[in-house]
């Protein structure tokens, strides 16, 4: 056992390592359209538009880095340094290198956007507005980027643009172009990055991810652990005290599926709507409005402290959906039990007292049974249910994730992925080793259920 | 099959009552709600779903506004039965820009559906050849040439890159392919479908939330068939697991392991064998994928990643009414109708799977 244990372990590196790559292949490589609408960038003002243009680089930290992994293959009118380009432009610009057909001319403006960036992050300023800048970014064609290079004084343009204009469609392009990039790659900067902490990652707000992580994590267990446990509990006791009652069992089962073809964000509003806006008698004042502010708790006992009371209906309605899936697996465990084991009958014969059926060879093979989404449910307890904390705005991971992914925050996406894939595969593991523990097929009582 | 016909027999209410949707869905939402007449006489010339104004035309039968028509008439937040002259009656309110709900369930319910049965039936068969086949590779006679196809696959990268270099690699292959060419025929071996097993494992591991929302922020403006193609990159690996399980069982059945050997065809093995003792309980899973899948599609509505913001679903519907907490039919009818939507398919599905 323990040889597949270690075996198991070791499959969680090319495991995670891949995960990694493709969430950052995702992010990097796929958007061949326009993933944040760059269009829209039009108004604003020039202190909005630097701070839109620092957020760019805080969301794409290694962009100085020379490709996405060790080994890159790209079309052939791409420059070498194309990630330099902040993530937001990366469509139009392969607009613009595929019409200018010139990766040569395009290594250098690449270069030269990286180094305009850092002016604008560093605030040393370089004589170009940012408005000029954005506009710049946003051609897609040698036309357009001429007629943005018009709008300006010829003394102000920087010369590269020149060159761009001019660029001659370059013989030598290969329709396929393969470079080694050796450890100066995204995917390598990464991995030293959440490791070794080497060099540290840093949310879109520029606070430190795992000290964001360590925040939120609090708020997602402080409602996920009672409900996840508790619900666990009460649905195995349950069990246990009505599994000679097959007709009660059974019109549970048909509830479930009633309560089962709600989803879950559509039963959270109603919670929502009818339970705490206080606008529909007395009803609607059951529980307090939900509102959390992150800053004024430290940890898990300030958030019961002040927060107590808010989080119940959350917890109420994310327990929900475990004790159905719960009760489902039991539900169908105890008709498995009751037709295909004749010793159930056996045991009932031989005049064993009820007491002990129950606690020692039936709370057993239950258990074993729950055992079976152990791993699903420390995902949970870890992930919370977005859609909970989206509807009652709780500052958990799940909406953590959430708003990562939609702001493009690159580095706390990755980081989350490789923690929950980590946790994911542990729990994969430690799920078959309790079964292992607790399975009756593996003990004394082999063969008497 | 004909086990499958007296057990869908069986169901024949559900079945019905669920038609009966579709047809409200697809049909009756054109004469119960749109942006036009039904028929219309203008200069003496009849025309059908015109919105040309005329004197003398027929409404449809509720409201003249399909689910994202502005109509400046229309007040906003009108609650159930409303009135407005000369559009019609409002069965279940307007929303906050003044849009029908009662037309924005009839065509947000008729998107969900479309979404639900297309990306269900699409998820189901592609995870099923999948795992099918991940099963059938064990027994397969004719091994895919792999290596050979790498060959041609570094030939071709190597005038695409201009890096002649990988011909040497590729003539390398060549010659190491010939040397360890197996000199036995139709030997089984169980690699290959170790690693398409492994494989399907693998995909599956992709967290299900960071693939839908990186895939659906990725194509930038969805449509129906943008949402199509991201469910069903989510779904169909549980779907390829499911049926290489029961494949697998199938496969170390006595009748099986006799075809093999009495030398039955790959075609007859993968057909007739695996797919066909599979085959009913890819019916009977059909409807409970759907019914996963409108849950999923509305859930993706609700946080706002699914279709644009201008296009109204069911989800998107219920996400309103978090803003407007005293508009109650907001939320409501939207909850009845995706309940009304999803339990048949549910009851359908356990039924199904309960007698097969």
């Amino acid at each position: 056992m323990w040889r597949r244990i270690i075996y198991r372990l070791a499959l969680i590196v090319p495991i995670t390592f891949s995960i990694l790559f493709i969430t950052l292949f995702l992010f990097y490589t796929l958007p061949g359209v326009h993933v944040l609408d760059s269009r829209e960038l039009q108004v604003g003002s020039e202190r909005e538009l630097i701070l839109t243009l620092r957020l760019q680089e805080q969301q794409n930290p290694f962009a100085y880095n020379r490709g996405l992994f060790y080994i890159g293959i790209y079309a052939g009118y791409l420059p070498l340094r194309r990630d330099h380009i902040p993530l937001m432009f990366h469509a139009s610009f392969h607009s613009l290198c595929k019409d200018i057909r010139n990766p040569h001319v395009m290594n250098d403006y690449a270069e030269w956007v990286r180094e305009q960036l850092g002016d604008f992050t560093s605030s040393s300023g370089s004589g170009l507005s940012a408005h000029q800048f954005v506009q710049i970014l946003k051609a897609q064609n040698r036309m357009e980027f001429l007629a943005v290079m018009q709008t300006l004084d010829p003394e102000v343009v920087p010369p590269v643009w020149k060159r761009v204009v001019k660029a001659p469609v370059a013989d030598d392009i290969s329709l396929l172009n393969i470079s080694w990039n050796g450890k100066h790659n995204i995917f390598h900067s990464y991995l030293n990055a959440i490791f070794f902490g080497d060099p540290a990652l840093h949310t879109s707000s520029g606070e430190l991810v795992q000290t964001k992580f360590g925040r939120t994590v609090w708020w997602t267990l402080a409602y996920t652990l009672p409900a996840l446990l508790g619900g666990w509990l009460i649905v195995y006791v349950f069990m246990l005290l009505n599994y000679d009652r097959p007709g009660r069992l059974q019109r549970i089962n048909r509830l479930t599926l009633v309560v089962y073809s709600v989803p879950t964000f559509v039963l959270a509003t109603l919670a929502l709507v009818f339970l705490t806006s206080h606008r529909y008698g007395v009803i609607s004042s059951l529980f307090p409005f939900p509102v959390f502010v992150e800053n004024r708790v430290q940890g898990l006992f300030d958030i019961y402290r002040y927060y107590g009371a808010h989080l119940i209906l959350p917890m109420l309605l994310f327990a929900l959906s475990p004790m159905l899936l719960l009760f489902r697996i039991f539900h169908e465990k105890m008709e498995e039990v009751r037709r295909v084991r004749p010793s159930f009958r056996y045991l009932r014969h031989l005049g064993l007292p009820d007491r002990t059926f129950r606690l020692r060879y039936l709370s057993r093979y239950l258990l074993v049974a729950g055992l079976a989404v152990l791993s699903n449910i420390i995902i949970a307890l870890l992930g919370g249910s977005l859609v909970i904390e989206w509807i009652f705005n709780i500052p958990g991971l799940g909406r953590y994730l959430y708003q990562s992914i939609i702001n493009y925050d690159v580095p706390s996406t990755v980081f989350l992925v490789v923690v929950f894939t980590i946790v994911q595969q542990v729990g994969h593991i430690l799920t078959d080793l309790l079964i292992d523990l607790f399975s009756p097929s593996s003990s004394k009582t082999e063969g008497l259920l | 099959m004909k086990r499958m016909k007296k057990i869908l027999s069986a169901s024949r209410g559900i079945l019905i009552w669920y038609a009966g949707l579709v047809v409200c869905c697809f049909g009756l939402c054109y004469l119960l709600a749109g942006p036009y007449d039904l028929i219309n006489r203008c200069d003496g010339q009849l025309s059908f779903f015109t919105t040309a104004k005329c004197d003398s035309g027929i409404r449809p039968i509720v409201v003249r506004m399909n689910a994202e028509t502005l109509d400046p008439r229309v007040e906003s937040l009108m609650p159930p039965l409303s009135f407005t002259p000369d559009v019609g009656f409002h069965l279940m309110g307007t929303d906050i820009l003044g849009r029908d709900v009662f037309a924005g369930i009839l065509y947000g319910g008729q998107r969900s559906l479309i979404i639900g049965f297309v990306a269900g039936a699409l998820a189901m068969v592609l995870g099923w050849i999948m795992g099918i086949t991940s099963v059938y590779v064990q027994w397969q006679r004719w091994r895919f040439p792999y290596s050979w196809v790498g060959v041609v696959v570094l030939v071709s990268f190597a005038f695409a890159s201009r890096m002649y270099v990988f011909l040497f690699f590729a003539l390398g292959w060549i010659i190491f392919n010939i040397l360890t060419r197996r000199t036995t025929k139709n030997q089984i071996s169980t690699t290959s479908a170790w690693w398409w097993g492994r494989w399907i494992e693998w995909y599956q591991a992709l967290p299900d939330l960071l693939l839908l929302l990186v895939l659906s922020s990725a194509i930038g403006q969805l449509k129906i068939s943008g949402m199509v193609i991201i469910i069903m990159a989510v779904v169909w690996p549980s779907m390829a697991l499911l049926a290489r399980r029961i494949a697998s069982e199938v496969s170390r059945q006595p009748f099986f392991t006799q075809a093999v050997r009495n030398r039955v065809s790959g075609y007859t093995l993968w057909r007739h064998y695996l797919w066909g003792n599979t085959s009913s309980a890819f019916w009977a899973l059909l409807p409970l994928v759907v019914a996963r899948i409108i849950l999923l599609e509305s859930t993706i509505s609700f946080l706002g990643m699914g279709l644009p913001p201008d296009v109204v679903t069911i989800g998107s519907m219920i996400s309103s009414a978090r803003y407007h907490l005293s508009s109650w039919w907001l939320i409501v009818f939207s909850c009845i109708f995706i309940f009304i939507l999803v339990y048949p398919l549910m009851k359908l599905g356990t039924e199904l799977n309960r007698r097969i």
